[in-house]
């Protein structure tokens, strides 16, 4: 199971918390839940927060490299922030480490 | 190492092919989330018990437990079931001829998972990139060499993420570079994901590189197992025969070579 929480502020930053597993079972929900929940306009970046992640896949990784593309399209900026060792290895294995950063979230 | 920790338990396990047997009462168990490596020349019964750990050998009740469960007595539904949660890569990748090999690595996520058709295309694209083999997403099988088709095949193989990945030879075929980023991706796959993976070779390099755990068989028994380090210090004649290179010059073998060649000799009327 897995929980995804939006939040905005009026620098048009958004923050994606998911809480749970991303993975095959789960990412369809998943996306569901942030394609209602995010404006389809308005936002300068989009963070995604994977502090309270469990578990990750390889489909997990395909959604974040799906949001990546879709903020590229709109000229926003996009950032995965917090992984924990278990989710930066699948990131890696992905060989797609530029999606994260080392800051953290205030 | 407990069997409480064991993801498979082979218990006194024969295997004939007819009358002829091929397997020895074999006994040991694969531990979950390492590498396991079956080692062993041509003919040693390797890839006959790779056959009945996935399924495609039948395997008498009491021998063989997966997840805890006698493989014996499974039926249709629960190998399907296994089936989902495992992935095989053969010898020679055995993909669908007819399909591309993104259509190839396709299948099995569109069969079995809910994913919508964007997230699936990245995911295929991503197990391409890992086997080094992006931009060939759109060849036939035919268009590839012996050693992509390989490639292609490790990628079907991962397509699902599967809690077990079986590999039977996965160096054969390739040059030593891509053969070296293949040991990589194996030794990557079980530290991200916690994947368990069994590989039968006769590489040794490529064995001691990436085993946890491994047996050395020859004429379907199990001549030592363990770590590699425990394998290592084996004082198994044939043992060290395999691990030195040597082909079998032991005096009464010669002796018996000398006798069949004798007899052969003898049959021919002068």
């Amino acid at each position: 199971m897995a929980d995804v929480e939006f939040r905005k502020d009026d620098e048009g930053k958004g923050v994606i918390c998911i809480r749970g597993n991303l993975t095959m079972a789960t990412v369809p929900a998943v996306r569901n839940n942030i394609r209602k929940l995010i404006p389809s306009d308005g936002l300068k970046e989009i963070i995604v927060d994977l502090a309270s992640i469990d578990r990750m896949d390889t489909a997990g990784v395909a959604l974040l490299v799906e949001l990546c593309s879709e903020c590229r399209k709109k000229g926003c900026s996009f950032k995965v922030v917090n992984p924990d060792e278990m989710v930066r290895k699948v990131i890696r294995l992905a060989q797609l480490e530029q999606l994260l950063t080392e800051e953290g979230l205030d | 190492m407990a069997f409480s920790d064991s993801i498979i338990v082979v218990r006194n396990l024969d295997s004939y092919y007819g009358t002829r047997q091929i397997l020895h009462s074999l006994s040991f168990h694969i531990p979950a989330h390492q590498i396991f490596v079956i080692m062993g020349v041509s003919g040693s019964g390797k890839t006959t018990l790779f056959r009945h750990l996935i399924g495609l050998k039948p395997t008498p009740p009491g021998k063989v437990w997966i997840y805890g469960e006698d493989i014996g007595s499974w039926k249709s539904g629960d190998w399907h079931k296994y089936w989902q949660r495992i992935g095989v890569l053969f010898q020679n990748g055995a993909l669908f001829s007819s399909m591309t090999v993104a259509e190839n690595i396709t299948l099995p996520l569109a069969v079995h998972t809910n994913l919508p058709r964007e997230i699936i295309t990245i995911m295929v694209e991503m197990k391409l990139h890992m086997v080094g083999l992006s931009g060939f997403a759109n060849y036939m099988p035919a268009q590839l060499s012996g050693g992509m088709r390989k490639r292609a095949g490790l990628a079907r193989a991962i397509a699902m993420d599967p809690e077990i990945l079986f590999v039977d030879e996965p160096s054969s075929g390739l040059d030593p570079i891509t053969a070296a980023g293949l040991d990589d991706l194996l030794l990557s796959l079980k530290e991200a994901l916690g994947m368990t993976v069994v590989v039968v070779t006769h590489e040794l390099e490529s064995a001691f590189k990436i085993g946890d755990y491994m047996i050395v068989m020859d004429g379907g028994r199990i001549l030592a197992s363990g770590t590699p380090d425990d394998v290592r210090k084996s004082n198994d004649r044939r043992v060290r025969q395999f691990l030195e290179r040597r082909a079998d010059e032991s005096g009464q073998d010669l002796e018996a070579y000398l006798e069949r060649l004798c007899t052969v000799r003898s049959r021919v009327k002068s």
